[in-house]
């Protein structure tokens, strides 16, 4: 028997109907009793093909039924929120003083780390989401809280302002510089999901594109462990000394 | 000769970048980025076409231009387009 659940996510109701129990205990925070707007629902099917998929981009990996499900219950839900001007990306958002910076980056960069030094240095800092929040394309865009949150599970239910994106690499010491928009965009895609529809895909350009001059765009490079690991973001994207 | 994928662009300062949507856009990870000319050409290979009708499409725009010039152009770009894998035909 499917189980069905509402969760609300970046200010929509989202009907879900799951064979598995993964996402209906990971999503607890984000129940509503709200009317759905839409319901995503998943299939048997639909998880062997993730599976043949996965086993083919991680190879010697036994993915079980509650991650596919995950997996593809994320695509339909970003999929689906662009039709209300919000698009799911891939990378670390944590709230301080009521804005969010979003670290993006591949895998294995060390967004977490990154975002762990903020905590420590930190403490009241918030953790919106670990590996894939929502933006609602809004002016000023909103950084959403998602169940959807790597291997960590850093996430909140909340919603906040997204003041900056930061796009990471790996480096011998720490630093900060400004990216334009331009610089900034095929970092921007590579890290955004894709809606395989054409229209929806046009349509999240479209949003992606509504963040120029609205959102600040950097780029860092970063070790995660020398000293002012954390100091070199911090200090730039609030403009304070720690 | 035709583009293997549907571009769509978005315009950004300095260059229009074309980015694959719709059917097998998957299997092109990266985004094609163009000046306005190169756009030009991204355009017209959206439908079967040639690199000689590509020229006199674009000779015919710019009268201006030696038709030597646009079809070196032209050809190199289509030489671009297909060492990325972009263009069938």
């Amino acid at each position: 028997m499917p189980e069905r659940f509402v969760l609300d996510l970046a200010g929509q109701a989202v009907g879900f109907e799951t064979l598995c129990r993964r996402l209906p205990l990971l999503s607890a925070d984000y129940r509503t009793e709200a009317a759905p707007r839409f319901t995503l629902t998943s299939s048997m099917e639909e998880l062997l093909a993730e599976e043949a998929r996965y086993i083919a981009e991680y190879p010697g990996t036994d993915p079980y039924d509650g991650v596919l499900e995950m997996i593809v219950m994320l695509r339909k839900l970003a999929d689906a929120m662009v039709d209300y001007d919000t698009f799911l990306m891939h990378g670390a958002v944590i709230a301080v003083d009521g804005a969010a910076y979003m670290f993006t980056a591949r895998s294995g960069t060390g967004k977490t780390t990154h975002l762990r030094r903020w905590l420590e240095h930190r403490p009241d800092a918030m953790v919106v989401n670990g590996d894939k929040p929502l933006i609602i394309a809004g002016d000023p865009p909103l950084a959403c809280g998602t169940p959807w949150s790597g291997k960590e599970r850093m996430h909140t239910n909340v919603i906040v302002p997204l003041k900056a994106i930061v796009f990471m690499d790996r480096a011998e010491h720490n630093a900060m510089r400004r990216m334009t928009f331009p610089e900034a965009f095929p970092r921007l895609l590579e890290q955004t999901h894709r809606p395989a529809d054409a229209e929806k895909m046009r349509k999240t350009l479209r949003l992606l594109s509504s963040l120029n001059g609205r959102v600040a765009f950097w780029h860092l490079d970063c070790n995660n462990y020398e000293e002012d690991a954390f100091a070199v973001s911090y200090g730039a994207l609030t403009g304070e000394q720690k | 000769m035709k583009l293997k994928y549907v571009l769509e662009p978005t315009e950004l300062e300095d260059a229009i970048v074309c980015v694959p949507v719709g059917a097998g856009a998957e299997a092109m990870a990266g985004v094609l980025k163009v000046n306005a000319s190169g756009y030009e050409i991204v355009k017209l290979l959206a439908a079967d076409t040639t690199a000689d009708a590509v020229t006199d499409a674009l000779a015919a725009r710019y009268t201006g231009t030696p038709r030597a010039e646009i079809a070196a152009y032209v050809d190199a770009t289509i030489a671009a387009l297909r060492a990325q894998g972009l263009l069938e035909g």
